[in-house]
């Protein structure tokens, strides 16, 4: 049951969003990526020409990707978190030591904005949330919203706002509304069913609900507030789009946890 | 098959470490807030000291809210302050009411512009709408996301006063008189800008509000607002313009002697009712009769299908009791009441002796002038006529009331005492929204235990 839907719900997320982690395009979208992220941060990098290093580190990122994608179990979840705090330390080191030269912190910015959308998938398996929460990634992934790098505070929140959304984890009055009681006297496959999907929705919506707690409890309200000051939405469209994210965000937090 | 325990397994950490203090986390953050588990992140977020942000996320709503020009985030920051607003129930709503904000300059500059309150400057926001068209889907759905805002602040007693202050019930008479999209908007706003609050009621028979609401209440509007809104909405219309005129009615003070102001408001009041043949009163019984035979059809309903009555347990039945109830709440019951408290009042209020309405207030000191008691004789014969004539009785008017008033007495005692049996009355418990609402239900519920003993003396003289 679980594999099913993990597999299905991946492939509905992905279709949405464009989402070609999996192909070896991958290389190419990242250049895309270089591209936009290049504009605010520096204008001396020359774009489009990623080391042949690189480009087998990405292919390989992509076929472990691709091979852990389809079912998604708590070791997988691990792994992205791993990978994560590495991209995130690593950035961190980079940023320290050449404070004054972004084109030689932008390649691992780009690694942690890839890292960033890759944990997307984890929007189709919300019964996993609880490895998230418990781990200190989350707390890691908050941290990025006051990164001075504004557009990876972006991606941060609009994963977040994916993994919270109601298509994710489902509305907490259908949730939380009484399961469906079975007769005694006789054995009804559709009630069986019925009870079973409704366990299981109130299952996923509380795994979404740690999160939302987990998030709160870190102090991520907080920083999201203050990420919505930092933006400026008469800077740039992607300013604008990063309000409407955190404000669809804020929602779903005040929904999940009224 | 594993993913069961795998879940099981990761949320026992997950519970484990919540009882774990936070040292574990990353140094790179801000000290975590302790947060209580009970309130509501809605709240949480409307604190300022708690996010510790430069601008607090109320004052950033609202002036992305006054932002000139109908985009995309406009919608989503109304979207999410009525959300906060109706969720954050009654904390938040103090809070937005009790802060000073400064309302930029409707103009494209940036002026320091000038202090307001929340409210005041939910008033500018939908200022804004008062004859514009909005655009189709979105932008309407922002308007209606600010007058929801609106009325959810209205539900704290402070912010009605400051509604007035900010002469809110003007605005919204302005909005209504504009007859353009937001009309439906400002008459929800008026009826609870004027739940238990009598400073409202004057201010709006001052600002000449009784020509703008009794064209809704005669269903003159009607058109209107299917065109505008769709036609599911009429019915939305009718239950605040009947809301609007029981609460007048219910809040006006007694005229007591002539030439006091606020005696003239009701004076006003029930002159209008003596209009065009009293077809204002006319209205209220052929509102009740419709609206009584819905009411009672719903209650059957369900009767037919409970034969094994006495063989049920207690909690069977009184779960039955409760469903009723909701089916009649779903057919207009709240209406219905609402139109009894008319009837009620434009019988018995002023009319006899004892009637404790007139003389409740003031002892022996009353001067009630001929004029007044005759007008209010006029009126109650015109009703009870009218109420025989269309097959009613005063006597199912009066059933009616004490029936709403006990519940009024249940939900204002499970409000003030939160440890009641939760399982049975939840979904009543949840329909009356214990808190913020209670202060108009006590006088509402006041006014009835004084219109009650009226109604059944002009009935037992009738009779």
């Amino acid at each position: 049951m679980c594999d099913h839907c993990n597999a299905s719900g991946a492939s509905r997320k992905r279709s949405r969003q464009d989402f070609e982690q999996q192909s070896p395009e991958v290389p190419e979208a990242s250049i895309d990526d270089a591209d936009k992220l290049d504009e605010p941060t520096s204008a001396s990098n020359r774009p489009g020409e990623p080391s042949e290093e690189e480009i087998a580190a990405m292919l390989a990122a992509a076929e472990a990707s691709a091979s852990e994608a389809p079912s998604l179990d708590i070791l997988g979840v691990k792994k992205l978190l791993l990978q994560l705090e590495k991209k995130v330390t690593k950035n961190q080191l980079a940023r320290a030591k050449f404070s004054d030269q972004p084109s030689r912190f932008l390649e691992s910015e780009l690694e942690l904005d890839e890292d960033l959308k890759k944990m997307r998938v984890l929007a189709a398996a919300p019964e996993l949330y609880p490895v998230l929460v418990s781990s200190e990634a989350l707390g890691t992934l908050l941290s990025l919203l006051s990164h001075d790098n504004i557009d990876i505070a972006c991606e941060v929140v609009s994963l977040l706002s994916e993994l919270t959304d109601e298509d994710a984890i489902g509305v907490r009055s259908e949730a939380m509304a009484p399961l469906p009681e079975l007769d005694d006297e006789e054995d009804d496959d559709d009630e069986i069913a019925a009870l079973a999907a409704a366990q299981r929705a109130r299952e996923v919506f509380l795994c979404g609900l740690a999160l939302v707690e987990g998030i709160a409890s870190t102090g991520g309200l907080g920083l999201l507030v203050q990420h919505l000051g930092r933006l400026d939405e008469g800077r740039s469209e992607e300013d604008s789009q990063g309000v409407y994210a955190t404000l669809g965000l804020l929602q779903n937090l005040a929904e999940a946890q009224p | 098959m594993s993913a069961g325990s795998q879940f099981i397994s990761s949320l026992a950490k997950y519970f484990r470490r919540c009882c774990s203090p936070f040292q574990t986390l990353s140094l790179r953050l801000p000290p975590p807030i302790p947060i209580p588990l009970c309130s509501s992140l809605a709240a949480v977020l409307c604190d300022p000291e708690a996010t510790k942000a430069r601008t607090p996320l109320l004052a950033f709503l609202l002036r992305r809210m006054r932002a000139k020009g109908f985009d995309t985030n406009l919608g989503a920051a109304s979207e999410l302050l009525s959300v906060l607003l109706s969720l954050g129930g009654a904390s938040v709503a103090e809070r937005l009411g009790g802060t000073t904000f400064h309302l930029p300059p409707a103009g494209a500059g940036s002026g320091p512009g000038h202090a307001v309150d929340g409210v005041e400057y939910l008033c500018e926001i939908a200022n804004a709408y008062r004859k514009k068209a909005p655009g189709r889907g979105e932008e309407e759905e922002a308007v209606g996301n600010i007058f929801d805002a609106l009325c959810c602040c209205l539900l704290v007693r402070a912010n009605q006063d400051r509604f007035v202050a900010a002469e809110g019930t003007e605005l919204m008479l302005r909005t209504v008189h504009a007859a353009g999209y937001a009309r439906l908007g400002a008459l929800k706003t008026l009826s609870y800008a004027l739940a238990g609050n009598p400073r409202t009621g004057s201010a709006l028979v001052r600002g000449g509000g009784l020509s703008a609401v009794f064209p809704a209440f005669m269903g003159k509007g009607e058109a209107h607002t299917r065109k505008t809104h769709g036609p599911e909405t009429v019915p939305e219309e009718q239950e605040h313009a009947v809301g609007i005129v029981a609460a007048l009615l219910q809040l006006l003070p007694p005229v007591h002697r002539a030439g006091d102001e606020a005696g003239t408001s009701r004076l006003r009041l029930l002159g209008k009712f003596r209009e065009a043949g009293h077809e204002k009163v006319h209205r209220a019984v052929e509102l009740y009769i419709s609206f009584r035979d819905r009411v009672n059809a719903a209650a059957l309903a369900d009767d037919s299908d409970g034969e094994d009555d006495d063989e049920d347990s207690e909690a069977a039945r009184r779960m039955r009791g409760e469903l009723r109830y909701l089916r009649k709440l779903d057919a207009g019951l709240a209406v219905l009441q609402r139109l009894c408290v008319i009837i009620g009042a434009l019988t018995a209020d002023g009319v006899g002796n004892a009637s404790a309405v007139d003389a409740g207030a003031g002892g022996s000191q009353p001067v009630t002038e001929g004029g007044v008691s005759s007008l209010c004789q006029e009126l109650s014969l015109a009703c009870r006529a009218k109420l025989y004539e269309q097959g009613g009785s005063l006597a199912a008017v009066a059933d009616t009331l004490q029936e709403y008033a006990s519940k009024l007495e249940d939900s204002i005692v499970s409000g003030s005492d939160e440890s009641g049996e939760s399982s049975s009355s939840a979904v009543i418990a949840a329909e009356a929204a214990s808190g913020p609402q209670s202060a108009s239900q006590a006088a509402e519920l006041a006014y009835l235990k004084r219109l009650l003993p009226a109604i059944q003396e002009v009935s037992g003289l009738g009779a």
